[in-house]
C-alpha cells in the first residue's frame, strides 16, 4: 500500500516537473516560432523564396518574444529563489539558541529581505535579487557562529507530507513544521511554504493548504530527505 | 544428268539472287526537314539551356513575372521558326533565353536571402531554447 503511495506521488512529481518543462518549451512564442519556420521551410521547398523569407523573419520575431519571456522568466526564478534563501536563513538563525545576540543582524536582514520582497512584488527582479542577496550575506555572515553547522548526513527523515484535514489541530504550515520529523521547530513553517508556493491554489496565502495536498519537505542542512511521511513510523530526530 | 542440270540452274539463281539483293537500295531516304541556320539552332539551345538552368532552381514560381515572359517569347520563336521566319524566330529565342537567365538571377538572389533568414530564425530557435531551459532550471533552484 505505501509502495503504491510512493509510486503514485512520484509519478506525481515527475509529472508536475514535466509539465512545468513543457510550459516553459511549449509557450505560445515559441510554438508561433515553430509554426511559421515549419511553413518557411514548406515554402522554400516550393520554390516560394520570398514567401519562405517572410516566414522565417516572423519565425524571429517570435522567437525573440520567446526568448524576452524565458530571459523574464529566469530573473523573476532567481529573484524568488534568492528570497527563499534569505527567508530560510534567517527563520534559520531567528529559531537559534543563539539568536538574541545577532539581533541587529536579523533586523538588518529582515529589512533588506522586506525590500527585496517589494522589489519583486514591483516587478523589478533584478533589483530583489540583489537586495535578497544582501539580506543572506547579513545572515551568512553570522550563521558561522550562530547556527551550529552539524553533519546530518545520516539521519533520513521523510520528503514529502500528506495534509491531512482534521477537525481539531488541522494541518498547517506551521503544525507541519512543528513535527519532528519535519523540522521539529514551528518558525521555520516559511521554508515549507516557499517550496511548496507554486503548487498552491492561492500561492499569496500560506494559510490555505488542502487535504491530500502533497508537501515537499526541503532539508534544513545535510540531512537526508526520502519517501513519504508515514504515521507511526518511528524516524530519527534532528538534532537541537 | 538431267538432274545434274536442275541442280547448277538452281544454284545459279540463288548467286544471282543474291547478288540482285546486296546491289539493291536498302531503304528510300527519310524525308528531312528544311536546314537550319546555325544561328537559329544555337540561339534556340541557348534558350532551352536557360530555361533548364532556371526550372532547376525554382525560378517558374520564384521568379514567375519574368519567367513567364520567357516561356511565351520562346513559344512565339518557336511559333516564327515553324513559318520559315529564321531571322526573327533566332531574334525571339535570344530574347527569351536572356529572360530566363533574369529569372534565374532573381530567384537565385531571392533563395540566398530566404535560406539566410531560415538560417537566422533556426539559430533565434536554438538560442530561445537554451534560454527557456535555463528559466527551467532556475524554477528548480539550480541556477542563482
Amino acid at each position: 500500500m505505501n509502495k503504491k503511495l510512493i509510486c503514485v506521488l512520484l509519478t506525481g512529481a515527475l509529472a508536475l516537473s514535466l509539465a512545468a518543462a513543457q510550459n516553459f518549451s511549449n509557450n505560445d512564442y515559441q510554438k508561433a516560432g515553430m509554426a511559421f519556420e515549419k511553413q518557411a521551410n514548406e515554402a522554400m521547398t516550393a520554390g516560394d523564396y520570398e514567401k519562405a523569407s517572410e516566414l522565417a523573419k516572423s519565425a524571429s520575431i517570435e522567437y525573440q518574444k520567446s526568448l524576452d519571456f524565458a530571459n523574464v522568466q529566469t530573473l523573476k526564478f532567481k529573484a524568488a529563489n534568492a528570497i527563499t534563501m534569505a527567508q530560510n536563513g534567517i527563520d534559520m538563525v531567528t529559531g537559534s539558541t543563539n539568536a538574541k545576540k545577532f539581533t541587529k543582524e536579523i533586523v538588518k536582514a529582515k529589512d533588506l529581505l522586506k525590500e527585496a520582497k517589494t522589489l519583486f512584488a514591483a516587478g523589478t527582479w533584478i533589483d530583489s535579487r540583489t537586495k535578497a542577496q544582501e539580506s543572506l550575506a547579513v545572515i551568512q555572515s553570522i550563521t558561522g557562529t550562530a547556527v551550529a553547522v552539524k553533519d546530518n548526513s545520516s539521519i533520513t527523515l521523510p520528503k514529502y507530507y500528506v495534509v491531512v484535514g482534521r477537525s481539531v489541530n488541522t494541518d498547517c504550515y506551521w503544525n507541519i513544521a512543528k513535527m519532528p520529523e519535519v523540522y521539529g521547530n514551528p518558525h521555520l513553517w516559511n521554508r515549507l511554504y516557499q517550496a511548496n508556493k507554486i503548487k498552491m491554489k492561492n500561492p499569496e496565502n500560506p494559510g490555505l493548504i488542502y487535504p491530500g495536498m502533497i508537501i515537499e519537505i526541503p532539508s534544513l542542512g545535510t540531512e537526508k530527505r526520502d519517501g513519504t511521511y508515514e504515521t507511526g513510523k518511528v524516524y530519527p530526530k534532528l538534532p537541537e | 544428268m538431267k538432274l545434274r542440270k536442275i541442280r547448277i540452274l538452281l544454284m545459279l539463281s540463288a548467286v544471282f539472287s543474291l547478288m540482285s539483293c546486296a546491289s539493291s537500295p536498302k531503304s528510300a531516304p527519310a524525308a528531312s526537314g528544311p536546314v537550319l541556320p546555325d544561328s537559329l539552332v544555337k540561339a534556340r539551345k541557348a534558350a532551352d539551356d536557360s530555361r533548364a538552368k532556371a526550372l532547376e532552381i525554382k525560378a517558374n514560381v520564384a521568379a514567375k513575372a519574368v519567367f513567364d515572359q520567357g516561356e511565351s517569347g520562346y513559344a512565339a520563336a518557336a511559333a516564327l521558326s515553324d513559318k520559315a521566319e529564321y531571322d526573327k524566330a533566332a531574334s525571339g529565342f535570344s530574347e527569351s533565353d536572356s529572360l530566363f537567365k533574369k529569372a534565374l538571377e532573381e530567384a537565385t538572389q531571392k533563395r540566398k536571402a530566404a535560406l539566410e533568414s531560415l538560417g537566422k530564425a533556426d539559430t533565434d530557435r536554438k538560442t530561445a531554447e537554451q534560454a527557456l531551459v535555463d528559466a527551467a532550471n532556475a524554477e528548480k533552484g539550480e541556477l542563482n
